[in-house]
């Protein structure tokens, strides 16, 4: 086209001479594009050539509207200073002066191109050169356009070819006979075929064997049927691999209408297919899990309405769900959790954190059940809501499971707080990881304190690692436990208790854990001490008690052996007194006797004897211990005692050993004569046993008043004993003596009697200077009372006509220094009477005492009455009680007038 | 003044018989006794003192035959005259409150000799009660 437009400038500058002729083309849309031919004026071609820049001057607008919008004379081009200097120069330089433009063609209102006729001079076209210009732009009209025609075909056949091979499908035409005319680049590309192996119907060389047959009859059945198709199989890849392609196609007409062949498309579409593969394959999977799972699921859509259930849900709801179905799965939940739900799942949604709840779901026999749900949104790739996805498992078994759990903890709690023990559990490994309340509550701690091994801080240090051994050895062992020890209370005293733990095991035996409890044993425990101690104490009890049952026995035993000695000696001493009756008349006959001097003093010699054994035989009686009569009532005297039995004591000494009475006072002990013979005689025995082996000695015997008692001490001036003999000397079998000689139960026999006496016996030695025995008796005050009675000059009238009676209470009146007196004599002036003449009575003064001898009924009440022929000793009792009743009454008369008298004076005083 | 001379009859029961012959001399020598008689036990002593009617019967306490006690009681019952005195080498609380109730006016230990005897027989026959020292000691202590 340039070579036509410069041969048309040409021409026309040659048809019109003196000009230059030029051609300019536009586009569409009016926009200069170029310059195509301008032969005579090559600077005027460069300056338009810049009015196709794409934000040209406004000056470039306004020559751009002169030359292509109008047309125009331009006179003086040159010279024109409306028009910018570099258009002035360029028509300058080309000596253009004069300018005639003619549009060329017109698109619509738009001016396609302009034809340029410039002159040398500053001058408006002529007529002859008005035709040619219009003339030439009528040609180059036609040329343009014949230019663009070409132009346009080639264009949109490099646009069709340059889109299809820039297209993403592969771009494909058949002849209607079905073989392949073209194929885009992409198809060489993909299958690595070239075009000489692809047209025609070598393109289904690249199609995967077992898919070839079915292309063939898909293009086939298309060719007949002029109808589009689209359909996918698989192409070998130039990496050797197959690949999915989808291939569609349609029919195409030539503008007559007739059948031409196929345009279409081929696609790659294997990751797609993979893809939906993969998807199909996954939703296969999903529903297949869905369908085994063993939960409810449901899908729905961002509406709620249902996608999809599985077969559970179904199966469980009763629901069929055929169909799109809608929020009708809704109603399997109960009415008061559906909100809930898709309150839910409107949260879920907003948060994007799947939610989870109880809910009840209404089974298909319309029984709700407890299930547990969960739901979670489901989104799209672009953020939006795609739905929502949940499931329910029927957890109605488990709540009624975690219920009755819950309940069986419940009670087991109320029981374990409430038993009187402490309880606890602790691992396998021995963790202690719950206490009962009672724990608590007696050792004022927290669990935080208790857990694990906590307990110890709780427990007594002096038994802690033993029970921690323990607990270690039965954990080690799987054996139960028991353990005594004491648990500090919150007050901080300790209790003991009982504590014991069993293994709690699998159905494999495995301990899964300990249970244990402690059980207060401090009571038991203290009556347990109680009871040993009581035990103990009994046992001591029982052996004291044995002990001096031995005692007794052996003291009974030996009081045997001494009674029977006792008596043998009584007999001894009765027939000795006896057969010394004769001899002292006897030797009375013959002292009356007239006798040689000689002869008087063998008398007297024998009479001597006489005494002595007189006095010995006192003794030997005096060992007549008759055990039930060793201490009742008898008291004996002192020096008269002494007196009878010095010589029996004496006679168990051995010689060279003296006996002594250091003190000799007149008083009266509460023991029999024969007992205290007993005693003295065996601490003499002792001490003479004592002093044998020096040969000498001395053994004395004394006693005095102490208080109450009388102190009788038996001293030798023998070895002594040492410590540990004085400690045992009491015990019954101790001898220091050879067996034969003493049988160990002397002392023993002195201890019982004196004790039985209500005494004590001591004994005390000191190594080297010898040993004493003192002995404590009751006093017995019979002087003194004798004396008090004296000093208050009592008188008694005894008026009975029995004589017998009369002397014996004269007698014993006397005995307590009361004097007697006649009633003639005395009158009512005694203080105590004895009569049995009633007619006395009256002459009584009420004050005094009287006995009488006689039976009154009513007596006075200062008259005792005591029959006709009373008994002497009950006469006697009855006496000595009215005496010791006077005596009494006396005194504590004596008392109130000195305290009266002591009032007196104060009253004086005062 | 006869009755002061009158002897005082003397009935002696024991079963030791030196004792006795001792006592037959003893009592003979003292001027105001009359020796009636001795029996070695009491078992015919009522009968005895029946018919001799002794002012006074010396009773030994340790003798075979009858209890002396109980015999004195009947002696009592049967001769109330009759004064019995135990003569014995037994002192003992016990027998002189037995002889006393069982009606003796009297009693003596042998320990304490004969004359401490017929201090007691004559206080006896003279009406009153009496010991021998020993006696007297044992009793007033009870």
């Amino acid at each position: 086209m340039q070579e036509c437009l410069d041969s048309l400038c040409h021409s026309i500058e040659s048809i019109a001479p003196g000009t230059r002729a030029g051609i300019v083309l536009t586009d569409l849309g009016g926009e200069l594009q170029t310059c195509v031919a301008a032969p005579g004026m090559p600077r005027v071609a460069a300056v338009l050539d810049a009015l196709g820049a794409p934000d040209p001057a406004a000056e470039s607008a306004r020559i751009r509207s002169i030359l292509l919008e109008s047309g125009a004379d331009v006179v003086n081009v040159s010279g024109d200073d409306s028009w910018p200097i570099e258009w002035q120069e360029a028509f300058e330089a080309d000596a253009v002066r004069g300018l005639l433009v003619i549009p060329t063609h017109r698109s619509g209102s738009v001016v396609g191109g302009s034809l340029l006729l410039g002159f040398e001079q500053a001058r408006q076209a002529d007529d002859w050169e008005r035709h040619v210009a219009e003339a030439g732009s009528v040609l180059a009209g036609i040329i343009l356009h014949r230019d663009r025609s070409d132009s346009a075909v080639r264009e949109s056949e490099h646009r069709m070819r340059t889109m299809a091979d820039s297209a993403p499908a592969i771009l494909w035409l058949t002849e209607p006979d079905g073989s392949c005319q073209f194929l885009s680049r992409g198809w060489y590309e993909y299958t690595g075929q070239t075009p000489e192996q692809a047209l025609g119907f070598g393109w289904l060389e690249a199609s995967h064997p077992d898919d070839i047959e079915r292309i063939r009859a898909v293009f086939a059945r298309a060719n007949e049927d002029r109808a589009p198709f689209a359909f996918d199989y698989r192409l070998l890849c130039a990496d050797g691999n197959y690949r999915w392609v989808t291939d569609a196609g349609r029919p195409r007409y030539d503008a007559g209408g007739g059948f031409i062949g196929y345009i279409g498309s081929v696609f790659d579409i294997h990751d797609k297919k993979i893809a939906e593969q993969a998807l199909r394959e996954s939703e296969q999977r999903f529903r297949h899990m869905a369908d085994a799972a063993p939960v409810l699921i449901w899908v729905c859509d961002d509406e709620q309405n249902g996608v999809y259930f599985n077969d559970q849900w179904l199966e469980f709801t009763g629901q069929a769900m055929e169909g799109r179905p809608g929020r009708e799965w809704l109603d399997a939940i109960h009415p008061e959790d559906r909100p809930l739900v898709m309150d839910a799942n409107r949260r879920a949604h907003q948060s994007g954190l799947p939610w989870s709840m109880e809910l009840r779901l209404r089974r298909k026999d319309t029984r709700y059940r407890w299930a547990l749900a969960h739901g979670v949104a489901r989104i799209n790739d672009d953020g939006s809501l795609a739905g929502f996805i949940g499931s329910c498992v029927d957890i109605s078994d488990r709540r009624a499971s975690e219920q009755a759990l819950r309940e069986s903890e419940s009670r087991f709690r109320t029981l374990a707080d409430n038993i009187s023990q402490f309880a606890w559990m602790a691992d396998a490994a021995g963790w202690i990881f719950w206490y009962n309340q009672r724990w608590y509550d007696f050792t004022g701690t927290t669990y935080e304190e208790m857990q694990g091994w906590g307990w110890e801080k709780v427990h007594h240090p002096d038994h802690v690692q033993r029970v921690v051994e323990s607990w270690g050895r039965s954990l080690a062992s799987g054996e139960p436990w028991e353990d005594n020890f004491p648990l500090r209370h919150k007050d901080g005293t300790y209790g003991w208790f009982l504590s014991r733990a069993q293994p709690i095991r699998d159905e494999h035996g495995n301990i899964l854990r300990w249970f244990g409890t402690n059980t207060d044993i401090t009571q038991q425990r203290l009556i347990e001490d109680e009871l040993a101690r009581h035990r103990a104490e009994l046992e001591h009890r029982v052996e004291e008690r044995t002990q001096r049952l031995k005692e007794t026995y052996e003291r009974l035993r030996m009081s045997e052996r001494m009674a029977m000695m006792g008596t043998l000696s009584a007999g001894l001493g009765h027939d000795l007194g006896n057969l010394l009756v004769p001899v002292r008349v006897r030797l009375e006959s013959l002292a009356a006797e007239p006798l040689s001097e000689q002869a008087q003093e063998d008398v007297e010699a024998i009479r001597t004897s006489a005494e002595y054994l007189r006095r010995l035989a006192n003794g030997l009686r005096m060992l007549a211990l008759d055990p039930e009569r060793a201490n009742t009532g008898e008291p004996t005297e002192l020096a008269s005692w002494w007196a009878d039995s010095q010589g029996v004591l004496k006679s168990v000494l051995p010689s060279g050993i003296d006996l002594q009475c250091v003190s000799c006072e007149p008083m009266s002990v509460q023991m029999s004569k024969a007992a205290l013979t007993q005693v003295v005689f065996n601490l003499v025995q002792n001490a003479g046993d004592a002093l044998r082996e020096q040969g000498s000695g001395r053994v004395s015997v004394a006693w005095r008043a102490t208080g109450d008692h009388v102190e009788i001490t038996v001293f030798d001036n023998g070895p002594g004993m040492e410590p540990d003999v004085l400690a045992r000397c009491m015990e019954p079998f101790f001898t220091t003596k050879t067996r034969g000689i003493s049988t160990g139960l002397g002392l023993v026999l002195v201890y019982g009697l004196v004790k039985d006496a209500g005494g004590t016996v001591e004994p005390a030695s000191t190594p080297g200077r010898g040993t004493t025995f003192t002995i404590l008796l009751p006093l017995i005050r019979t002087q003194q009372e004798a004396e008090d009675c004296a000093g208050e000059r009592w008188c008694a009238v005894v008026e009975v006509k029995d004589a017998r009676v009369r002397s014996f209470l004269a007698g014993e009146l006397r005995a307590m220094k009361i004097a007697v007196e006649s009633f003639e004599a005395l009158g009512g002036q005694a203080s105590i009477y004895v009569v049995d003449d009633p007619q006395r009575l009256g002459l009584v003064p009420p004050e005094a005492d009287v006995l009488y001898l006689g039976e009154m009924h009513p007596a006075p009440a200062n008259v005792r009455t005591l029959g006709s022929r009373p008994g002497m000793t009950s006469l006697r009792e009855t006496l000595r009680e009215v005496i010791r009743s006077r005596r009494s009454e006396l005194k504590a008369g004596e008392s109130q007038r000195k305290s009266a008298d002591r009032s007196v004076v104060s009253d004086d005083v005062g | 003044m006869m009755l002061a001379e009158k002897k005082i009859g003397v009935l002696c029961v024991d079963d030791n018989p030196h004792v006795a012959e001792a006592l037959k001399m003893k009592l003979r020598r003292a001027e105001s006794f009359e020796w009636m008689g001795w029996l070695a036990d009491a078992d015919h002593m009522v009968e005895t003192a029946k018919s001799i009617c002794p002012k006074i019967v010396i009773l030994d306490v340790d003798m075979p035959g009858q209890d002396p006690f109980e015999a004195t009681a009947a002696l009592n019952e049967a001769c109330p005259d009759t004064r019995v005195v135990f003569f014995s080498g037994h002192v003992r609380l016990e027998f002189i409150e037995r002889a006393l109730d069982a009606g003796a006016w009297g009693y003596a230990s042998k320990s304490d000799g004969e004359e401490a005897l017929l201090s007691v027989l004559r206080a006896v026959a003279g009406g009153e009660i009496a010991f021998s020292p020993e006696a007297r000691a044992t009793y007033d202590l009870g």
